[in-house]
Formats: C-alpha cells, sequence, structure tokens
C-alpha cells in the first residue's frame, strides 16, 4: 500500500485531484469539434450499440403500444374519415405522377442531369442524446457505409442536421437544434441570407439571425440551406414563425418552426456523395442562377 | 470517513453507475415528460451520496456519467465532473438527515438536479457554450428538477435497502460501522 507518511491526508486527495486534472484535460481538448473520435471512444459506442439498439427499439415499440391503447376510442372515426379522404387523394397520386413524369421528359429534353443530385443511404435512429441541453443522434450507418464528416443528413420534409462523428458502423449527427450548429440559410422569397442557430435546452427551437438590417422577412417564409458553408444548398430547413430584432437591437431575427419534427425522428438519409454538376445544373436551369429552385424531399422517393 | 473504505461497494457502486448510464441513454428520450428528459444519472450520484457518503456519491456519480459522456463525443469530462460533484455535496449531508423521511429523496432530488444543471451551464461557458436565453434555462432546469425530484424516491428505496444490507453485513467502513 502506498504510504505517503509526512502529509497524511495527501492519499485522501490524490484520487480526487488526479480525477479533477484528467477531467479538465478532456474538457479542454474535446471542446472543440475533433476530425475524429479516439479509438476508446469507438470501441465503447460500437460495443454498446446492441444493447443501445435493442433499449431504443424495445422502448419505443413500448411506447407505439401505450400511444395505441390511448387512441382506440378514435381510431373507427378516424378510419372511416380516412377512408373517405384515400379515395379523393388517390385520384390526386395519379395526377401528380403525371406531372412528374411530365417534369422528367423535359428535364431530359433540356439536357437536365436526370440522376439525383445525391446519393443516399437510409439509417435508423438508434439512439439519442440524454441530456436536455444538446441535440444529437446516433444512427446505425458509418464509416463501411461511406458515411463520413460533414455529410448532411435529411428526412423527407428537409434537413435535420449533419455528421460530426464516426465510426465503423455508427454515426453521430448534430440537429440543427444543437447550440453548436450554425447553418447557412436563406429565405426562399426574397433570397436575404442569414444563419439558422440552435439553442441550448430550446427543445427544436431555431433562430434564424439575418445578415442584413434591410432583410425583408416574414410569417411563412420558406428557409432553405443557402449553400454557404459546408452543406448544400436548398434543402428545406423550416418556416418563419415570428419575426424580431435582436437583444442589441442590431440584427434582424426569426423564430423558425423546423420543417422536421426533430424529437420523433427514427428513420433519415444521409447524403453520402454529390453529383458533382449539381449546382451546375441548377445554375444552367430556366431559372436565373440566383434564384435556384430548393430540392424538394419529394422528389427523391 | 478514511479515504479508502469497502471497496466492494465502491465497484458495486461504480458497475450500478455504468448501468445506469446505459440505461439512461437508451430510454431517456423515450420517457420525456413536457419535452424533459428525467436524468437517472444524477438522481443515482445525489441518493448515492445521501445513502452512503461523499466519496460513494462521487464514485457512483463519476461512473453513471462515464458512458453517455463518451457516446456524446463532445465536451468530454464535463458530465463526469458534474455528477462526481454532486455527488460528493450530496453525500456531505448524508448524517444529518434522518434517512427515513421521504421528503428526503424528494428534495434531494430537485436540488441535486438544479445544482448540476448549474454547474453543467457553467462548465459550458466556460468551454465557449454561449448561456442559453435565462427564462427557459430556468424552465428547462425547473422541470427536469421535478422530473428527477418525483422519481428519486424509488431509487432511494432501493440504495436504503442496499445500505442496509450493508450494514447488515458488517463490513469494515460501511456506512454507521463507526470508520467515519
Amino acid at each position: 500500500m502506498w504510504k505517503v507518511g509526512f502529509f497524511p491526508g495527501v492519499r485522501r486527495l490524490l484520487a480526487p485531484a488526479l480525477t479533477v486534472v484528467v477531467l479538465v484535460t478532456l474538457m479542454a481538448v474535446t471542446a472543440r469539434e475533433r476530425e475524429h473520435i479516439s479509438r476508446f471512444e469507438e470501441v465503447l459506442v460500437e460495443g454498446l450499440v446492441p444493447v443501445q439498439r435493442a433499449l431504443y427499439s424495445g422502448a419505443e415499440a413500448l411506447g407505439s403500444g401505450v400511444r395505441s391503447l390511448a387512441g382506440w376510442r378514435n381510431l373507427k372515426r378516424e378510419n372511416t374519415r380516412l377512408q373517405a379522404e384515400v379515395g379523393s387523394l388517390t385520384a390526386l397520386a395519379e395526377q401528380a405522377r403525371e406531372t412528374v413524369e411530365e417534369n422528367r421528359r423535359l428535364r431530359r429534353l433540356l439536357g437536365f442531369a436526370e440522376a439525383l443530385p445525391f446519393d443516399y443511404l437510409p439509417a435508423h435512429v438508434i439512439a439519442r442524446n440524454a441530456d436536455n441541453w444538446f441535440s444529437t443522434v446516433l444512427i446505425d450507418v458509418g464509416r463501411r457505409d461511406g458515411v463520413a464528416k460533414n455529410m448532411a443528413v435529411v428526412t423527407p420534409p428537409g434537413l435535420v442536421g449533419r455528421v460530426i462523428t464516426v465510426t465503423a458502423d455508427t454515426a453521430t449527427v448534430l440537429l440543427t437544434s444543437d447550440p453548436d450548429s450554425g447553418v447557412g440559410a436563406m429565405l426562399r422569397r426574397s433570397r436575404d441570407c442569414g444563419v439558422l442557430l440552435g439553442e441550448m435546452g430550446g427543445q427544436g427551437a431555431l433562430t434564424m439571425r439575418f445578415f442584413s438590417r434591410q432583410a425583408s422577412v416574414r410569417e411563412g417564409d420558406v428557409v432553405i440551406t443557402s449553400g454557404l458553408g459546408i452543406l448544400p444548398r436548398g434543402l428545406l430547413l423550416g418556416t418563419v414563425r415570428r419575426v424580431r430584432t435582436s437583444e442589441q437591437g442590431l440584427l434582424i431575427e426569426a423564430d423558425v418552426e423546423p420543417a422536421t419534427d426533430l424529437g420523433r425522428l427514427e428513420e433519415v438519409l444521409v447524403f453520402t456523395r454529390p453529383h458533382p454538376d449539381y449546382v451546375e445544373v441548377l445554375e444552367r436551369g430556366n431559372e436565373p442562377a440566383a434564384h435556384p429552385p430548393p430540392l424538394d424531399m419529394r422528389d427523391l422517393q | 470517513m478514511t479515504g479508502v473504505r469497502w471497496p466492494k461497494l465502491r465497484l458495486f457502486l461504480a458497475l450500478i453507475g455504468i448501468l445506469t448510464g446505459i440505461i439512461e441513454y437508451g430510454l431517456a428520450s423515450h420517457l420525456a415528460w413536457l419535452g424533459i428528459k428525467p436524468d437517472f444519472t444524477l438522481v443515482l450520484a445525489v441518493l448515492a451520496g445521501l445513502a452512503f457518503g461523499p466519496y460513494d456519491g462521487a464514485v457512483a456519480g463519476f461512473f453513471a456519467a462515464v458512458v453517455p459522456d463518451l457516446w456524446g463525443g463532445r465536451y468530454l469530462g464535463v458530465l463526469p465532473a458534474v455528477h462526481l460533484a454532486v455527488g460528493f455535496l450530496a453525500g456531505l449531508i448524508e448524517r444529518r438527515v434522518f434517512k427515513e423521511n421521504i421528503a428526503v429523496p424528494l428534495s434531494a432530488g430537485i436540488l441535486g438536479t438544479l445544482t448540476g444543471n448549474i454547474l453543467a451551464l457553467l462548465l459550458y461557458r466556460a468551454l465557449g457554450v454561449p448561456f442559453p436565453a435565462f427564462l427557459p434555462a430556468l424552465s428547462v432546469m425547473l422541470r427536469a428538477s421535478l422530473y428527477n425530484g418525483l422519481l428519486a424516491p424509488f431509487v432511494y428505496v432501493v440504495l436504503i435497502r442496499l445500505r442496509t444490507a450493508v450494514r447488515a453485513a458488517g463490513a469494515p467502513g460501511a456506512p454507521g460501522a463507526g470508520n467515519g
């Protein structure tokens, strides 16, 4: 046993002091976004994925069952209403299919690239961060599937975040509502640019801070990615709910409702490889180069 | 209280802590209430301190936070530091409270969560993360404290039974065994 002799209290304080030193060092090293996580972290994450997946999907199934039971009374009424709706929607779907086909034919005719602008990889959410201050999720695809850092992650409505760390079979996604997230954004209508920020503990709330004090912003404006950054242009981000000035009164800010419910993510798509002509195709299009059409996720289905 | 006490108890608390951390990461988001996730790891840290003393509370808190911290991949060390501190602080009042009173774990869960969240925000601020807006942050902290406080008595019952078993076993350095 280690005897410190002259300072009997030192041994008692040694473990806590060493612990504090190690923790502070860790905090300082990992405060900035890292290119790669350590091998130890990678092994730990990979090793616990089966347990995590079982817990998460088990809880999800249980939650669905409870919600189903709770909604049983409304089910029959809802069923009748939906059947009537299906009839009219079927007719609309046929029209929409026809329109999409016509659009594709016209694009081919004008020399537009027919292929999707991105290769994408479907993934399941297998865990979420456990605290109330940050917003990240863990998905079940990783380096072996071709996922790399900074790839965009989307759902059919729009962008949900980007990949920040990758292991062999998993990846951590920084959601747009995370306080460390800052997405280059612009309004589809007025093309005014800004940055879309998450909030600590905001529970999905997003704030868009505009670069120009003369920005034309109004409630209902659609917000898309501007392409001024690492994410591709045109991905749907959300809708403006309220316009205000910043605390100092210098900038225009807007509360943005995200296009996707970030608290209920189950399946997502990871954009793995951008089409090299994506932006060029948009620039050469019928619309002026300054007004590229936003990428509608429904076109990918 | 001696520096090295009953090692099996600390090992047991460390394992319980790690298990709690794994469960927390997998289940917390599914148990959200009014948008707030419960924090089993913080509750464990506070109540372990209350039941066994500051060093055991610190050990339980530290190991409970390790897995969620490493899985997060960012600001490593913050969660273990906060949980260690909260477990230790809760343990300082271990000998001054009447443990069989249900109000003890309830209020400890509430105050421990508030303290833990404030410490966490201060550490994150020191690492460059801006403070959140005051009222929303206060709302999050109060709701989280209430939620954890309501969960605390259930966890406390288990820990108190463990404490009784430890005392009955007469392990050297066990709480109340006279080595404090």
